[in-house]
């Protein structure tokens, strides 16, 4: 079930009329958030339920073992290494299982069975693993049952995050309900989630599958507007999921970490990465750059960390060498623009007057470029069909253009205009819903939601990022 | 709560307002699946017979879908009559044409140049499909176009309707060959020409879904030269191998009763001796699991292997030169 469907919006009308009485009675709150946690995630499998739930039962007795060990580096050793491993069996199980097949450690003729990956599991795991790191720390205390798996398997989030902290969330369920939003902010984020969703990125998906697949057959021309078209579509396509589901949450009365700030306004990579997916970017600076040694051991370890934690977030975004060039290319990119941040004759450089705005804006555009280029290995099938796919944006024996489309192109500068006054839009559109009256305010979102339904397509493609 | 109490009206408003806005099409959608199932496609819409007031409401309605496909860039609606106009010339072309080079080459059906439209659903779009296009266009004067559709078929029509999207196809590109692949997501409750609903479980789905199939071929073997009908592989999954053995033998049953459609038999052809095989080589060499983790999707490698033998029936027909 996801968040723009009939089935959804019936769901979250149930649930959320008991939520309403139920958010100001903590301890009965937090038992039906976690029951309609398990209602939510048994849709998608209850062998996914059961999964989840001995995932969390398990992790939550290595929590009362670190609260009974406190800092017990064994304890949370094992804790980790559970959870890697159950993550690392799902996610490179056909990976894996190639390379022993290549390699004839296992013949051709060995049974195999097919492992389906648990939805969300990396999400929930990287929540796992931060609360073990974090009671290791002593920044969380041991939470109670109901609280811990409540956090673990919270429904707006567990498909494709945002990866909310445990702290904030157990502050949520603890304090008297407040209002985290008001009507104008939670209109924005459903409905521009849903807009930028059902309507661009699913537009943009008709055209990008086939370059994708097969560049070979376009022009280059058509190479490049495919290349920054999925830019733009990976853009809408999350952080529309990541605006339904704060949206959700915060009617709920839990708060949501922004995931996305406007991040094709970056300037370098480490700029981006403060803006883009800022939940995950966020995670792997707290959970394994920092723990890798951070900044705090010289510069040169400092940039091997930073391209150590690139490299990992790249391997985990999938397991086939495209990926590992994704990664290679925002862990090479992410090191420089520190570098290039941290010299004194280039910061002195930049901050000239006189080129100031020009350098701005042709570091947002070289960015822009490099990590759109960046986002062909990542959505290519296989390494080979990637550079096929950036030859080919130079130089293709095909001179017929098939993708020039002048609503394609259209809703690209669209997207990119989202970027950089998306906020604006919001603001404006927020502060008129609050101050129109009841009746006014049912007419305009209804009107909104309709144009919306009406402009999605009649299949909607899935979110991008429920395949990691 | 005050706070929350407005929510709830909001949404819940706005969920039926949208509810309401939306329900002639609702209405119309179910109309229409029963009369696609047996009559094809109804493709234009302004045809519906009716006096009543609901006809006056899905009039305005379509007027409105119009509208809103015109904003979209969705392809406007074809006329039937021009598609019968067309197709009829072009088949008589294509007749000729084919004539004429049984002639020439002998057993090869096909010479160069030649147009192929590969369509489905996801395995299509992922794995077998992009597979199958990258070395059909290493070819030299093959042209390609490929288009799939998560989660359609020939069974949820009202969802997704392929007759009618074949037909845009063919007028669009004007192939000599189909190659189709559907079913991964036609294994669930459908509706004949009357209405009437038949589970999965019922021996009569088995008869609807013929007639489905029947229907698609009887309308597009006549337009195009030929149509590779492209059947499932081996699957171990408790739920969709049963299906896919039941609609495989439908797809093959139907395909012999056209001289010009070929059913590739996709579950001999991805299993070992008739056995499930869960890693097959490709014609390099390598070794690799062939299925994805649901056990109905092909993996890439999985999907090459799928390609290379279709290439092999598909170089009995064509003289690649």
């Amino acid at each position: 079930m996801v968040f723009p469907s009939t089935q959804f919006a019936l769901f979250f009308v149930l649930i959320f009329i008991p939520a309403i009485r139920l958010k100001y009675q903590p301890k009965a709150y937090v038992w039906y958030i976690l029951l309609i946690n398990i209602i939510f995630y048994s849709l998608f499998g209850l062998k996914f339920l059961l999964i989840l739930i001995i995932d969390i039962l398990v992790n939550y007795f290595i929590i009362l073992l670190q609260s009974k060990y406190q800092k017990n580096k064994a304890v949370l050793i094992v804790g980790l290494i559970l959870n890697i491993v159950l993550l690392g069996f799902f996610k490179y199980f056909v990976f894996t299982t190639n390379i022993l097949l290549q390699a004839e450690i296992l013949k051709a003729t060995t049974f195999i069975p097919t492992i389906l990956i648990p939805v969300g599991i990396s999400f929930y795991t990287f929540k796992v693993i931060a609360h073990l790191m974090d009671t290791y720390r002593g920044e969380l205390l041991k939470p109670k049952f109901s609280a811990y798996a409540s956090y673990i398997s919270f429904f707006p989030q567990i498909t494709s995050g945002p990866i909310a902290r445990a702290k904030e969330f157990y502050e949520d369920l603890e304090a008297p309900r407040n209002n985290y939003f008001n009507l104008g902010e939670t209109t924005t984020l459903v409905l521009g989630g849903l807009f930028k969703k059902l309507v661009l990125a699913s537009f943009i998906f008709n055209f990008i599958g086939g370059p994708f697949a097969n560049p070979l057959n376009y022009s280059s021309l058509d190479l490049i507007i495919a290349a920054f078209a999925y830019s733009t579509m990976l853009y809408a396509d999350f952080s529309g999921y990541s605006d339904m589901s704060n949206g959700i949450s915060n009617l709920l009365g839990f708060r949501a970490p922004l995931n996305f700030n406007s991040p094709y306004k970056a300037m370098g990579f480490k700029d981006f990465w403060n803006r883009w997916h800022i939940s995950l970017s966020s995670w792997f600076r707290d959970y394994l750059y920092i723990p890798l040694g951070g900044n705090r051991k010289g510069k040169l370890r400092k940039y091997i960390n930073i391209f150590i934690t690139m490299f990992v977030s790249g391997l985990w975004h999938g397991a086939g060498l495209n990926y590992i060039v994704w990664g290679t290319i925002h862990a090479v990119g992410s090191v420089l623009s520190h570098i290039f941040g941290e010299t004194e004759y280039l910061k002195n450089f930049r901050d000239k007057g006189i080129f100031n705005k020009f350098l701005k804006f042709a570091a947002q555009i070289l960015t822009f470029f490099i990590i759109t280029i960046a986002w062909i290995y990542f959505n290519s099938r296989n390494l080979s069909t990637a550079n096929q796919f950036v030859l080919g944006m130079f130089s293709s024996d095909i001179t017929q253009n098939t993708l020039i489309n002048w609503r394609l192109i259209g809703t690209v500068i669209f997207i990119f205009g989202l970027n950089y006054f998306g906020e604006y839009i919001k603001y404006f559109v927020t502060k008129i819903i609050n101050h129109l009256n009841l009746v006014f305010a049912v007419l305009i979102i209804s009107a909104l939601a309709y144009i919306i339904i009406r402009l999605g397509p009649d299949l909607m493609p899935p979110f991008v990022y429920f395949n990691f | 709560m005050e706070h929350d109490n407005k929510i709830l009206l909001v949404i819940i408003s706005a969920l039926v307002i949208v509810f309401v806005a939306n329900f002639p099409a609702s209405i119309k959608e179910i109309r229409e699946l029963a009369s696609k199932a047996e009559e094809r496609i109804s493709l234009t819409q302004e045809n519906l017979e009716d006096n009543s007031f609901s006809s006056f409401i899905m009039k305005l309605k379509n007027l409105e879908d119009r509208i809103w496909n015109k904003i979209k860039g969705v392809e406007p609606i074809i006329s039937e009559k021009k598609i019968a106009k067309e197709t009829s010339n072009e088949k008589e072309v294509k007749e000729e044409k084919v004539e004429e080079e049984k002639e020439v080459k002998g057993e090869k059906i096909f010479s160069l140049p030649i147009k192929i439209v590969m369509l489905g659903d996801s395995m299509i779009m992922v794995g077998f499909g992009p597979n199958l296009e990258e070395q059909l266009i290493e070819k030299e004067q093959v042209s390609v176009f490929r288009e799939g559709k998560f989660s359609t078929g020939l069974n949820r029509i009202d969802y997704f309707d392929w007759y009618a999207r074949t037909e845009a196809l063919i007028q669009e590109h004007t192939p000599d060959i189909l190659i189709v692949m559907f079913g991964a997501n036609d294994g669930q409750g459908i509706l004949d020409e009357n209405g009437t609903a038949f589970k999965l479980s019922d021996p009569k789905w088995d008869e609807v879904y013929q007639r489905r199939v029947l229907n698609y071929m009887t309308t597009f073997s006549s337009k195009v030269k030929k149509i590779y009908w492209v059947g499932h592989p081996i699957s171990l999954s408790p739920d969709f191998g049963p299906k896919f053995a039941r609609m495989n033998k439908i797809y093959q049953s139907e395909s012999l009763k056209f001289q010009n459609i070929e059913y590739i038999d996709m579950w001999k052809r991805m299993s070992v001796d008739g056995k499930y095989a869960s890693a097959l080589p490709s014609k390099d060499g390598t070794i690799g699991l062939v299925k994805q983790s649901d056990d109905v999707h092909v993996t890439e490698h999985g999907g090459k292997i799928m390609a290379e033998d279709i290439m092999e029936i598909l170089s009995e027909d064509i003289d690649w030169k």
